[in-house]
């Protein structure tokens, strides 16, 4: 982990495209999280969507080819904890992405990775650079709770 | 993961333990119910209260052995859902598509 200032960190990761990873990814984000502040209520989901990201970059971005290589970083400050997944194929339109909750994709087996990251955390988007990669930054607020909370006081007083 | 299959009032239950994910479970369930479905079995319970984690493929699974059995006139129901698991269901609108029940009990009483 470097320290990048007060209360900041970032990890950086690059390691050869292949799933058996996933379970490492898995694990160092359950080290993390009491670290940078996930609230645990929210530990599966965050763990969720970054498996869901590795598996994408490994079997459609890099198409499961082992020569390729994923990167992952995570940054945190006191607001916010990122993970982007960054792989080496050429990326893809999201807006092809069909809704899994249609009815004409209700019964596919899959497709439903994407849709979950979006659904699970506070934001998604789709990075198309640095050097011909192409990443998914999956963003966390970390003070959503306290927010909450706050407004359940006010709402009291 | 490891699972269970054994038979309570003439219905079938498969008792699921640990993750069902890439690459750890899914290929496990998936020949689990084809192999039950192959014998026959035409009513099943997927007893997923020890299920401690699963992801997108997971669901694909249960998706895909649900469709499955359909197609061979077999009823797959499930039962004991965390609740990860049901919010997992409930996002992607498959609570819809599963018959899902509190208890193994309730389930079992629902084929009668």
């Amino acid at each position: 982990m470097s320290e990048v200032g007060p209360g900041r960190f970032h990890v950086h990761f690059s390691v050869p495209s292949d799933l058996r990873y996933t379970d490492l990814f898995h694990s160092v984000l359950t080290q993390l999280a009491q670290e940078v502040g996930i609230p645990e209520e929210r530990l599966d989901w965050v763990t969720l969507a970054l498996r869901e990201a590795v598996n994408n970059a490994v079997l459609h971005g890099n198409k499961k080819d082992a020569s390729k290589t994923i990167q992952v970083e995570f940054d945190a400050d006191e607001n916010e904890f990122v993970m982007k997944v960054w792989d080496q194929g050429p990326g893809f339109d999201d807006a092809v992405l069909g809704d899994p909750r249609n009815p004409e994709n209700l019964f596919r087996p899959n497709g439903r990775g994407i849709f979950l990251i979006r659904q699970l955390l506070d934001k998604a988007r789709f990075l198309r650079h640095r050097g011909g990669w192409f990443g998914l930054e999956m963003t966390v607020a970390l003070n959503k709770k306290e927010e909450s909370t706050q407004r359940q006081e006010a709402a009291h007083e | 993961m490891s699972n269970r299959v054994y038979e309570k009032d003439g219905v079938t239950i498969l008792e699921l333990k640990g993750t069902i994910t890439l690459g750890s479970g899914d290929v496990n369930m998936r020949d689990k119910i084809k192999e039950l479905l192959s014998q026959d079995h035409k009513k099943i319970i997927i007893d997923l209260g020890e299920v401690s984690f699963m992801d997108s493929t997971g669901l694909g699974e249960l998706v895909a052995a649900y469709t499955t059995a359909r197609h061979q006139q077999a009823t797959l129901k499930l039962a004991q859902l965390t609740k990860k698991i049901k919010d997992l269901l409930s996002i992607t609108q498959l609570a819809a598509v599963f018959e899902s029940y509190e208890t193994l009990d309730e389930a079992i009483a629902s084929f009668k």
